[in-house]
């Protein structure tokens, strides 16, 4: 499990810019001017440019993910994934300066707390 | 001044929702998203483990990505691209994303028993400690 554990760590990082994309590109208003909740069609959406940067990031994710699968179970490299959301609220807090609820730090704890569960065998 | 209810255009039955409740299609899509996941990383892992060991990294990936398992994978996330953006469209972060964690259980699911990869306890405490912490992150804050 520690030899793949690099591998995790790019597919981590590729996985968080990643979403990163998704979310800003699905969450900007259309350029129409249109109400943000209206449905402007999935194909104009996913044509924006911080969704195909974000598409970017998901093939190099998916090409080491590969590897890590090649690897280990499934069903143990999976859960560890979810450090993801450790590395974006770690991220929001020293980059861009937010500020992060005492509940949320508790389920970063957590998260690693299980991580290590799994990763640690 | 008129005490009588008036009747509005309201027409449709079951129409009594108000408006800011998540959309049925939303919990539809989040529902089709997770399966899609399941069903995509499932495949990857078939894909992956039909590579001849011994190979260099970049041989182990392209043999990996060209197996019929991997492009059955490749399928379930390019449809779960748009599925998802439907849900984060329709739905907010806040609830999207605990619910997108529900995967961590199913794909547990597939890899005991479509995968035989077998579970120990530490990997399913581990699991359960990550869905907890998902949902701490949501936390209260959100409006």
């Amino acid at each position: 499990m520690t030899r793949v554990l690099p591998l995790i760590l790019i597919c981590l990082t590729c996985v968080t810019l990643g979403q990163i994309c998704f979310r800003a590109g699905a969450r900007s208003p259309s350029s129409s001017g249109e109400s943000a909740g209206e449905d402007d069609g999935l194909l104009a959406t996913a044509m924006r440019p911080l969704i195909l940067l974000g598409v970017v990031f998901f093939a190099v994710h998916l090409a080491t993910w590969m590897l890590v699968l090649n690897r280990v179970d499934l069903g143990k490299a999976y859960p560890l994934m979810s450090l993801d959301y450790v590395m974006v609220t770690l991220g929001s807090a020293t980059i861009l300066g937010e500020r992060v609820q005492r509940r949320r730090w508790l389920g970063v704890a957590c998260i690693v707390v299980g991580a290590v569960l799994i990763g640690g065998n | 001044m008129n005490s009588e209810p008036t009747k509005t255009a309201q027409t449709e039955p079951g129409s009594g929702a108000p408006p800011r409740r998540v959309p049925w299609t939303a919990w539809t899509l989040m529902a089709v998203s997770i399966l899609l996941e399941t069903g995509g990383q499932t495949c990857l892992k078939l894909g992956a483990r039909a590579v001849q060991p011994g190979l260099s990294e970049l041989e182990t990936i392209s043999q990996a990505a060209g197996s019929l398992w991997s492009l059955a994978g490749y399928a379930c996330i390019a449809l779960q691209f748009p599925v998802w953006l439907g849900v984060l469209k329709r739905m907010e972060l806040s609830i999207a994303f605990p619910l997108g964690s529900l995967s961590q259980i199913t794909i547990l699911l597939a890899s005991v028993f479509v995968l035989r990869e077998g579970a120990t306890v530490s990997q399913v405490a581990g699991i359960g400690a990550i869905l907890f912490g998902s949902l701490l992150i949501v936390g209260d804050g959100a409006p």
